[in-house]
């Protein structure tokens, strides 16, 4: 941060976790807070886009500002030593007892390609995961989500930027996926864009006016669900047919880049 | 899609915006004796996925010698061994 601020103009264009957590295991509680220092300094981000939890990849903070179109999801604190209150055992049988999923989810915020993600069977293997991310990620990361797993592994991977969904982004092939939109793009660029524009209406803090990279699954009860955010570091590589439209975002984020630049040279 | 609105803020700023980074230099930080505005850009990894378009959106600067673009990769906190504890006791 020190460097950052000794300039005329900072710029930040990765998610702060990138390899900060997961290679120097840094603490990102106490990254997000060190980042906040640069509140006043020209550049991007700054101000209230500091708390952008997309920018952060603060998931658990997106997802539960839009609740209706997430899975649901629960948030465990990861504890010391494997001390996990109470009150956190309780919320978690609870959670489990309410939904009744075959299948459960442990996933980190703050990572990317699922990094230490683990399913379980029921509360006790959930437990057993709980005890592992205790010993190796207590004092990296500050909470882990519990969401019912989810059946269909297709994942789309929409382009959005300034508020509207530009291209389906190539994707991965996982095990178990069954397309759910293949007759109907459409769909999952209008359900893309209604979640960005649901974010919006939600927080000031999140940058629409830039990329972002909505991934789109479905929910065991066949719906449209947002499974995550991306920004900075989403990859959008497009299929083979239509290269262009990468080329035309990346001129678009260049705009959006010069934008971010001109507004500390006064026109 | 069209691209016209990309295009459109090149042209309208590429003159003016010249001008007025200039200008700037004049407040820059008393640290800073190149006369150039000074940019630092923290990128994570190598290959950012950004960095490419923020090349391209200050090429224009760095092309009239207007600016220093600096970047810092995990990799070089790591080689300069900045590790926890040095980077929040300052060290």
């Amino acid at each position: 941060m020190d460097w950052l601020l000794d300039c005329d103009i900072h710029l930040i264009i990765t998610h702060l976790h990138q390899n900060t957590a997961e290679l120097l295991g840094w603490n990102i509680s106490t990254l997000m807070y060190e980042v906040q220092r640069l509140y006043s300094h020209d550049g991007y981000p700054y101000r209230n886009r500091l708390r952008d939890p997309i920018f952060l990849q603060n998931k658990f903070s997106y997802l539960e500002l839009i609740p209706t179109i997430t899975n649901r999801t629960l948030k465990i604190v990861i504890r010391q030593t494997n001390n996990y209150t109470k009150e956190d055992l309780s919320s978690i049988k609870t959670f489990i007892d309410d939904i009744k999923a075959e299948k459960w989810m442990l996933k980190l915020g703050f990572v990317t390609n699922s990094f230490h993600s683990r399913s379980a069977k029921n509360y006790e293997e959930i437990l057993q995961h709980l005890k592992h991310y205790s010993k190796v990620l207590y004092g990296i990361y500050p909470y882990v989500m519990l969401q019912p797993y989810l059946l269909n592994r297709k994942e789309y991977k929409v382009v959005v930027f300034d508020g509207k969904a530009q291209y389906i982004a190539a994707s991965a092939k996982h095990r178990g996926e069954k397309s759910f939109a293949k007759d109907n793009m459409e769909s999952l660029l209008n359900f893309a864009e209604y979640a960005v524009m649901m974010l919006k209406e939600k927080t000031d803090d999140v940058d629409c006016e830039g990329l972002i990279r909505v991934d789109i699954m479905q929910s065991n009860s066949h719906d449209m669900i947002v499974n995550e955010f991306e920004s900075l570091e989403a990859c959008i590589w497009s299929s083979e047919r239509c290269v262009k439209q990468e080329g035309i975002i990346c001129r678009y984020q260049a705009a959006f880049w010069r934008t971010q630049l001109l507004k500390f040279i006064p026109l | 899609m069209s691209d016209s609105w990309p295009n459109k803020l090149y042209s309208l700023i590429s003159n003016e915006s010249i001008r007025q980074l200039s200008k700037k230099q004049k407040t820059r930080h008393s640290g800073n004796t190149s006369g150039k505005l000074v940019i630092h850009c923290f990128k994570g990894g190598y290959n950012s996925p950004q960095e490419l378009a923020v090349i391209e959106a200050i090429s224009i600067f760095i092309k009239q010698d207007l600016v220093i673009y600096e970047t810092m990769t995990c990799d070089d906190v790591k080689k300069t061994n900045w590790t926890r504890s040095r980077l929040w006791t300052g060290y």
